[in-house]
C-alpha cells in the first residue's frame, strides 16, 4: 500500500514544496500528542514537534523514499528530541509530573475549580462528567510520566500512537523482542502505579 | 508456570500472540491462581484507561510558528557521495564502487609501502570490527598487510581521499541528478548543519558521518562504495 505521506516526500524532493504543508497538517495533531503524552507537557511538545517538522525539512533531499516508512522516520526523530530534553530537564533540575490537559501549573494536584475551568467547553458533558474526565487523565498521565524514559517511549508508541511493534523497533533502533518486553514492562509498571486509582474509582 | 513468567506474558496473552500450547499454558496458570487473575483484570483495565486519553489539540498559534521557522530553514543538500551514486542504477553503481574499492585500495597500498620504511611499530593492531557488508577477499588481504598503525598525518591524507576522488568522477552525475532547479536554491552547504546533531535524522549510515580517523578506515572505505545508497532507512 503506497503510502501518502511518503507520496509527498517525493513531491517535495521533485520540487514541490507546498506538499510538505500536507504533510505537517496530517501529522502535527499525531506528533504533538506523541510528544505532549511523553513529557506531560504540551508548551514543550508543541515546541519539539515544530523542531521535528524543521528538521525534516531540513533532510527532504536526504529522504530514502520507500526505504522505511514514513511515520518511522518522523517518530525517530521527535523521538530523539525527546530523550533530549529529558536530558536537559534533568541537568536544568527540572521534571514535570503534572499532567498535559489539567494545565495547572502548580504541579500539584489540580484543584476542582482549576478542573472545571480548564476543561474543554463541551456541550453534551455534564460539569461532573468533566471533572471525573480530567481526574482520570490528570491520572493517567501522572502515571505515565513517572515511568523512566526506556519504558515510557515504546509505551506511548503503541498504546497512544498506535505503531506497530515491528515500526516501534525501527524507530527506537531496538531488537524486535526487546522491544515487546518493554512494553510489556512497561504496561505492568502502570498498572501498578494505577492501581490505587483504579480501585478507588 | 509461576506467577513472574504468567506477567511475562500479559501482553502476549491479550493480542493473541501466543501459540496454542502457550495459552493453555497460561489459563492452567490463571484457573489455580488468583493473584494472576486480579493482576491481569487490572492490567487490562489500566490499558483502557491509556486507551481513553483523550487527544490533544494543538494550540491556535502553532501553525504561525511553525510556518514562520519554516521560512527561515533551508532544505540541505545532500552529500557529496549519495549525490553520485544516487541517480546511478545496477551495473553502473557496481562498476563505479568497483572502480572506487580499487583506488582506495591502491592509495592504501601506496602509503603502506611508505609507512613500511618508516614506521614498523604495529602494536596496537586491534581485531578489526567485521562490519555490515559482506567482507571480500580484497579487504582480508588489505586488513593483513596493512599496518594498523598509521601516523596520524599520513592518515589525515588517507582521510581526505574519497572527497577528491569524487571530484574527478563529478561529470558522471550532471546529467543524471534528479532534483529540481527549486530545491537546488538552497545548496549552500553547511549554514545550519553545525548546530544539528547528526544522529537525530534518519539514521544516517556510518560512512556519511565524518571519518573518524582510525585504523580500520580502509576497510570502512570499502564497505561505503559497496553499501547501496538506497538501505537504511
Ligand atoms: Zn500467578
Amino acid at each position: 500500500m503506497p503510502d501518502l505521506d511518503d507520496e509527498l516526500m517525493k513531491q517535495c524532493q521533485q520540487g514541490n514544496i507546498e506538499a510538505f504543508d500536507l504533510i505537517v497538517r496530517r501529522n502535527q495533531v499525531p506528533l504533538v500528542n506523541f510528544i505532549a503524552r511523553f513529557l506531560g507537557d504540551q508548551d514543550s511538545a508543541e515546541d519539539l514537534a515544530q523542531e521535528t517538522f524543521v528538521r525534516m525539512f531540513k533532510a527532504i533531499k536526504r529522504y530514502k523514499s520507500g526505504a522505511a516508512k514514513f511515520s518511522t522516520w518522523m517518530y525517530h526523530i521527535a523521538s530523539n528530541l525527546c530523550k533530549n530534553e529529558l536530558r536537559n530537564r534533568g541537568r536544568r533540575g527540572r521534571f514535570f509530573a503534572d499532567g498535559v490537559a489539567t494545565e495547572s501549573s502548580s504541579g500539584t494536584e489540580p484543584t476542582e475549580e482549576d478542573l472545571i475551568a480548564t476543561a474543554p467547553a463541551h456541550v453534551s458533558l455534564q460539569p461532573s462528567n468533566q471533572l471525573e474526565q480530567k481526574e482520570r487523565e490528570y491520572a493517567v498521565q501522572s502515571a505515565i510520566s513517572e515511568l523512566p524514559e526506556r519504558y515510557r517511549l515504546p509505551l506511548v508508541l503503541r498504546d497512544l500512537q498506535e505503531l506497530s511493534y515491528e515500526e516501534i523497533s525501527e524507530t527506537l533502533n531496538l531488537p524486535l523482542g526487546t522491544t515487546k518486553s518493554r512494553i510489556n514492562r512497561a504496561r505492568l509498571m502502570l498498572k501498578d502505579k494505577l492501581r490505587s486509582f483504579v480501585e478507588s474509582s | 508456570m509461576n506467577c513472574l513468567k504468567a506477567e511475562e506474558q500479559f501482553s502476549a496473552y491479550i493480542e493473541d500472540e501466543l501459540d496454542y500450547q502457550a495459552v493453555r499454558t497460561f489459563e492452567a496458570h490463571l484457573n489455580t491462581c488468583e493473584s494472576c487473575r486480579r493482576e491481569l483484570a487490572l492490567f487490562r483495565e489500566s490499558l483502557d484507561l491509556l486507551h481513553q486519553l483523550p487527544q490533544i489539540k494543538p494550540s491556535t498559534e502553532f501553525d504561525v510558528t511553525l510556518q514562520a521557522r519554516l521560512a527561515d530553514t533551508h532544505v540541505e543538500s545532500i552529500p557529496f557521495w549519495q549525490r553520485v551514486l544516487q541517480p546511478l542504477h545496477g551495473q553502473a553503481r557496481w562498476a563505479l564502487s568497483g572502480v572506487a574499492a580499487l583506488l582506495v585500495i591502491l592509495v592504501g597500498f601506496y602509503f603502506y609501502q611508505k609507512t613500511l620504511t618508516k614506521s614498523p611499530s604495529v602494536d596496537t593492531a586491534v581485531a578489526p570490527e567485521t562490519s555490515r557488508a559482506a567482507p571480500v577477499a580484497k579487504e582480508r588481504e588489505v586488513k593483513q598487510q596493512l599496518p594498523l598503525a598509521v601516523p596520524s598525518q599520513e592518515l589525515q591524507s588517507l582521510v581526505k581521499f574519497p572527497d577528491s576522488s569524487v571530484l574527478d568522477l563529478q561529470p558522471v552525475r550532471g546529467s543524471q541528478q534528479p532534483q529540481s532547479a527549486t530545491l537546488d536554491l538552497q545548496q549552500l552547504r553547511g549554514t545550519q548543519q553545525s548546530q544539528l546533531p547528526e544522529s537525530d535524522m534518519q539514521p544516517v549510515p556510518e560512512n556519511q558521518q565524518p571519518q573518524r580517523v582510525e585504523q580500520n578506515y580502509i576497510l570502512r572505505t570499502i564497505n561505503y562504495t559497496e553499501a547501496p545508497t538506497e538501505g537504511g532507512l
